[in-house]
C-alpha cells in the first residue's frame, strides 16, 4: 500500500511539475511543443493509472480479512519486498507492492476460485475463465480458531470455501 | 316480403363483418382506432392545416378559437379520469365522446358563426376524455414489451393519416379535409365499438379487487408530468419562432412538416434491444440545438427549411416517444390508468400552450433574427439541459417506488421468500444479500454504507456483482427483476 501511494504521489508531482515547466519554459518551436505536449499526455495517462490503482488498493485495504506481516511467497520465487505487508481482502490482494484484484467486476471479470489452508500455508488460486493464477504464501496464524475465523469471513465475503488440512 | 329478405342480407352481412372485426387482435383494433382518432384531433382541433385552411377560406381569424379549443381539451383530459372510474365504462364514455365529435365538428361545412365555438369546446373536451381513455386500452390490451412499440405505431398511424389529410385540405379543399378527418373520427369509433367488451369488465373487476396491491405513484406521477411539461414547451416554443418564418413555402410545409417527426419514431421504435433509449435524449437535444443554430445561420429557401425542420421534429419524434413510453410503463402502477394517462397528457398540452404564449411574446418583441433565436435557443437549451437528469430520475423512482412501496409492507420471512425466489446467473454471498436486503428497502449507497459499516465504494462494488448475477444494468432494472415475484407472494 505504501509503494503505491508512493508510485501515485510521484506521478502526480512529475504531472505538476511538467505543466509547471511548459507554462515556465513556454517553448515556441513547433518541435519542443509536440515534445512537451508529449510529455504531458504521457505523464496524465501515468497519473490516471495510479489514481485507478490506489483505488483499487484502498478497496482491498478497506476490506482486509487477514493481513500478514511478512511477504509472501510465491511459487516463481519471484523477490518480495521486504517492507511491505501482505493483504488478504474480499477483493484481492496486495503484496510487495503488487495488486492481484478479484470479484470487481461481478461474473465475466476475474474471480477467487479456490482457497486451502493448513497449519502454515496459505493457497489460493483466482482468475476468469480462461486462465486461473496460483498463489502460496505463509499465514502466520498460530490458532486454529483464527483461521477458522478467517475462512469463515473470506466465505461470507467472497462464497468461496476453504479447504481446511491438518497437515 | 323482399325488402324484408334484403334487409336481414344487409344485416348478417354486417354482423359477418362486426364479428370478423371483433376477432382481430384488440391492441390492433385499440391501435389503429385511437391513431384514426388522434389524426382527427391533429388535423382539426389542434392548430390543424383543416381548421386553418377552414378559416381562411372564409377570412375568419382563429387563433382564439384554437386556444378555446385547446383549453377544453386539457379540461378533458383532466377531468375524465374523475369521472370514469371503472375500465368497463372506458369504451362506452370512448364511443359517446366520439360521436359527440362528429356532431360538433358538422358546423364547420356551414360559415362562421356561434356554433364554431361550441364545436370546438364540445369536440375539445370530448376528445381530451378519448385521449385520456386511451390509457385503459392500453393497460388493458398491450403486454409492457410492447408498450413503446404500440406508442410509436399510435403517432407513426395519426401523423400519417394528418397529412393526408393535410395535404388534401391544404391543396384541394379544405371541407374535403374536413370530410376526411370526420370519416377518420367514425373509422375510429368502429373499431374502438368492435373492442371485447367483456375482457375490459373482467379486466375492470380484476383491478378493483387488485385495488389494495396498487401502490400510490402520485410522486412519479408529479415528476412526469414536470418532464413533459419540459420537453413540451420547447415544440410550442419552436412552433412560434420557426415556423412563421417559412410560411411562404406552404406546399412543402404541408406534406413535409411531419416527416421527420415519423422517420424518427419509426428509428426509435426498431432500435435493438441493447441500445439504451434514455441515450436518445442526447441526440435528441444535439438536434434540436443543432435546428436552432441551423435557423440562425440558413437563409429561408426550401432546402433551408428541409434542414431545419428535419432537425427540429425528428427531435420533437425522439423526445414525444419517450415521454409516451414512460406515461404507457405507468399504467402497470397504477388502477387508474384513465386519470395518470389523462394527467400525463394534460401536461403534454399545457406546454404546448406555455411554449406558444412564450414563442408569441418573443416574436412580439420586434427583436431582429438572431435575437429572436438566440433568446429561443436559451430557453431552449436550460430546459432541454435538465432533461437527463429528470429522466433518470423518473426511471428510478417510477421503478423502484411503486415495487418498494409494497415491499416494505411484507413481513421478513415474505421478504426473503421474494429474494429467494427470484433466479441469479451465480448464487450471491453472504455480503452480497445482505446489501441488496438493505438496497431493497430503498437506501441509498451512502446509508447502505453507513448501516452495514462499510466504505461506499465497497457498496458500489458489492451492486455492481449483484447487476452482474441478476445480468441487469441499473438499480431500477434490478428491483423490478427481484420484486416481480410480489403479487404471487402477496396472494
Amino acid at each position: 500500500m505504501r509503494s503505491i501511494r508512493r508510485r501515485y504521489t510521484c506521478s502526480s508531482l512529475l504531472l505538476a511539475l511538467s505543466v509547471f515547466c511548459t507554462l515556465w519554459l513556454n517553448p515556441r518551436q513547433t518541435g519542443t511543443r509536440i515534445l512537451w505536449s508529449s510529455l504531458i499526455v504521457f505523464l496524465v495517462g501515468l497519473f490516471i493509472r495510479q489514481s485507478q490503482m490506489l483505488q483499487t488498493a484502498k478497496l482491498i485495504w478497506d476490506n482486509r480479512v487477514l493481513v500478514i506481516a511478512e511477504p509472501w511467497l510465491d511459487k516463481s520465487n519471484r523477490s518480495a519486498m521486504e517492507d511491505e505487508e501482505t493483504v488478504l481482502s474480499t477483493f484481492g490482494m496486495l503484496s510487495a507492492g503488487h495488486i492481484y484484484e478479484w470479484g470487481r467486476r461481478g461474473l465475466w471479470g476475474v474471480r477467487l476460485k479456490t482457497m486451502d489452508v493448513d497449519q502454515k500455508k496459505m493457497r489460493l488460486s483466482f482468475g476468469d475463465k480462461s486462465q486461473a493464477i496460483w498463489f502460496e504464501f505463509a499465514h502466520g496464524i498460530d490458532t486454529q480458531q483464527k483461521i477458522r475465523e478467517v475462512t469463515q469471513t473470506l466465505w461470507r465475503e467472497t462464497g468461496v470455501k476453504t479447504t481446511i488440512q491438518d497437515s | 316480403m323482399k325488402k324484408r329478405i334484403n334487409f336481414h342480407g344487409v344485416q348478417k352481412m354486417g354482423d359477418d363483418q362486426m364479428g370478423k372485426l371483433k376477432a382481430l387482435d384488440p391492441r390492433l383494433l385499440s391501435t389503429i382506432g385511437c391513431s384514426l382518432f388522434f389524426a382527427y384531433i391533429l388535423s382539426v382541433l389542434f392548430e390543424g392545416q383543416v381548421l386553418y385552411s377552414l378559416s381562411a377560406s372564409f377570412a375568419v381569424e382563429t387563433s382564439v378559437h384554437l386556444l378555446i379549443a385547446m383549453a377544453a381539451h386539457l379540461l378533458g383530459l383532466f377531468s375524465c379520469g374523475h369521472f370514469v372510474k371503472s375500465l368497463g365504462a372506458v369504451r362506452r364514455v370512448m364511443i359517446v365522446s366520439m360521436g359527440v365529435c362528429v356532431l360538433a365538428t358538422i358546423p364547420f361545412f356551414f360559415g362562421p358563426s356561434a356554433l364554431w365555438i361550441v364545436g370546438l369546446i364540445l369536440s375539445g373536451y370530448t376528445s381530451g376524455c378519448v385521449v385520456a381513455s386511451f390509457g385503459s386500452l392500453l393497460k388493458i390490451f398491450t403486454p409492457k414489451s410492447k408498450r413503446l412499440k404500440t406508442c410509436a405505431d399510435i403517432l407513426i398511424y395519426s401523423n400519417v393519416t394528418m397529412i393526408v389529410v393535410n395535404v388534401v385540405a391544404v391543396n384541394v379543399s379544405p371541407s374535403l379535409g374536413l370530410v376526411l378527418s370526420l370519416i377518420c373520427v367514425m373509422l375510429g369509433t368502429l373499431l374502438i365499438w368492435a373492442l371485447p367488451a367483456r375482457s375490459m369488465n373482467e379486466e375492470g373487476d380484476k383491478t378493483v379487487s387488485n385495488q389494495n396491491q396498487q401502490s400510490n405513484i402520485n410522486k412519479p406521477l408529479l415528476l412526469l408530468v414536470l418532464f413533459v411539461l419540459i420537453i413540451t414547451i420547447n415544440s410550442g416554443l419552436m412552433y412560434q419562432v420557426i415556423n412563421p418564418a417559412f410560411e411562404h413555402l406552404t406546399e412543402l410545409r404541408s406534406w413535409y412538416w411531419a416527416v421527420p417527426y415519423i422517420v424518427a419514431l419509426l428509428v426509435m421504435r426498431n432500435l435493438p434491444p441493447w441500445v439504451k433509449h434514455s441515450s436518445a435524449l442526447y441526440v435528441g437535444m444535439a438536434m434540436i440545438m443543432a435546428a436552432f443554430i441551423g435557423f440562425m445561420l440558413l437563409a429561408r429557401n426550401a432546402s433551408d427549411y428541409l434542414i431545419v425542420d428535419t432537425l427540429m421534429l425528428g427531435a420533437c419524434g425522439i423526445f414525444d416517444l419517450f415521454w409516451w413510453s414512460i406515461l404507457g410503463e405507468m399504467m402497470d402502477y397504477t388502477d387508474k390508468p384513465v386519470k395518470v394517462f389523462g394527467i400525463g397528457l394534460a401536461a403534454n398540452v399545457l406546454g404546448v400552450l406555455v411554449g406558444d404564449v412564450l414563442g408569441m411574446r418573443v416574436v412580439s418583441l420586434q427583436l431582429s433574427r438572431a435575437q429572436v433565436t438566440v433568446i429561443a435557443l436559451t430557453i431552449v437549451s436550460v430546459t432541454v439541459a435538465l432533461l437527463p437528469a429528470l429522466n433518470r430520475y423518473l426511471v428510478t423512482l417510477l421503478k423502484g417506488h411503486a415495487y418498494l412501496a409494497v415491499y416494505e409492507t411484507m413481513s421478513q420471512p415474505q421478504q426473503d421468500a421474494i429474494v429467494a425466489l427470484s433466479a441469479t446467473l451465480d448464487p450471491l454471498t453472504v455480503r452480497e444479500q445482505e446489501v441488496l436486503g438493505v438496497l431493497l428497502d430503498g437506501k441509498s449507497n451512502r446509508q447502505i454504507a453507513e448501516m452495514l459499516c462499510i466504505s461506499e465504494s465497497t457498496v458500489k462494488t458489492h451492486i455492481r456483482n449483484i447487476y452482474s448475477k441478476y445480468d441487469v444494468s441499473s438499480r431500477a432494472e434490478l428491483i423490478s427483476t427481484v420484486l416481480k415475484n410480489q403479487p404471487e407472494m402477496l396472494s
